[in-house]
């Protein structure tokens, strides 16, 4: 005889157990965190290689490279400065999963102050999977349109901040960059927004001093 | 491949609890899924049947409870539901910011 049971749980909820782990072991070492997302080309690497040239010399960055293959990402994020970086591929799956973060973190030098998890490129899985980061930080560029925000709404609303990059071609693209801005407001009122150009170094400074109180807040 | 991960995990949380319930075989499974999970329900289906073989769900039908997320206009005091991600009030055109939608569990499953 067939009977019913009851069980009102997340499917997610394997991954999520993950997440509270690292996040408490993240805490626990007074280590910042941030979980980077975008479409692929969006600039990801070039604002991480440009962050960690600025950054690297006085700051102990560790970098966790998510990719679907190659080590590509990983070699140019270690000649920028990183001083620890390892490589997930993930094998064709769109997204990193909290125990990929844990299984590589394992390998991860003490005294980090900063972990920087650049997630594989992808405006729409990523959002759902909690990888026990301090802040989500989406990355959109200029060039990518101005329909992003209302397309792929459940990343803008999945991030607390949010940089515009390659804001440098606003003149050749014809987009005002507060446009983009309201765009990506409408969807989610509580972002804070940086704008920057990680190839002529506009508007680094602000993600960069952002970065720095993460590191002095320790989290 | 996103939905197969959300199979996958799926099917551990369907194998773990039918083994704590002492089931032999799971007939049926329901879940909710929110419609701006990024969760599409027939991806989801084929991601299922082939994640269910040679597992105690083999046989299992997958039902999928598609929910909307709902939005409050403060303009005209009306609550409605969001589809395709249209953020604007359907009366007064006032931009409204949803609530729900990013449902996404396991709600029940029949056993024997």
């Amino acid at each position: 005889m067939s009977r019913t049971i009851k069980i009102e749980k997340s499917i997610l909820e394997k991954n999520d157990v993950v997440a509270v782990r690292l996040r408490k072991m993240f805490s626990g070492r007074k280590l910042a965190v941030i979980n980077i997302m975008s479409s692929p080309g969006a600039g990801k690497t070039t604002l991480l290689v440009e962050t960690l040239k600025r950054l690297a010399p006085r700051i102990y960055i560790g970098v966790i490279e998510g990719d679907i293959a190659t080590d590509h990402d990983a070699k140019k994020v270690e000649q920028a400065g990183a001083a620890w970086v390892v490589q997930i591929n993930t094998g064709g799956r769109c997204h990193l999963e909290a125990s990929m973060v844990e299984k590589a973190f394992n390998g991860a030098p003490d005294g980090l102050d900063l972990l920087i998890i650049e997630n594989v490129g992808n405006l729409v899985c990523p959002s759902g999977f909690d990888l026990g980061e301090g802040h989500r930080v989406m990355l959109g560029a200029l060039t990518e349109g101005l329909d992003k925000p209302k397309k792929y709404p459940g990343m803008f609303r999945a991030c607390g901040y949010l940089v515009i990059n390659k804001t440098d071609l606003a003149s050749v693209l014809n987009i005002d960059v507060s446009d983009y801005e309201k765009e990506a407001l409408a969807v989610n009122p509580d972002l804070k927004i940086f704008k920057t150009s990680a190839t002529s170094g506009d508007g680094m400074d602000e993600w960069l001093g952002w970065l720095e109180s993460l590191v002095i807040k320790g989290e | 491949m996103h939905e197969l991960s959300i199979a996958e995990s799926l099917m551990s949380l369907i194998v773990e609890n039918a083994r704590k319930s002492g089931a032999r075989s799971v007939i049926k499974v329901s879940i909710v899924v929110g419609n701006l999970s990024g969760i599409v329900g027939d991806s989801l289906k084929f991601c299922f049947d082939e994640a269910k073989r040679s597992t105690v769900a083999k046989d299992a039908e997958l039902v999928v409870d598609e929910v909307s997320a709902t939005a409050y206009c403060v303009k005209c005091e009306t609550q409605f539901a969001v589809d395709q991600y249209v953020f604007n009030c359907p009366d007064c055109g006032e931009v409204v910011i949803p609530s729900g939608g990013q449902e996404l569990y396991l709600k029940d499953m029949e056993v024997e």
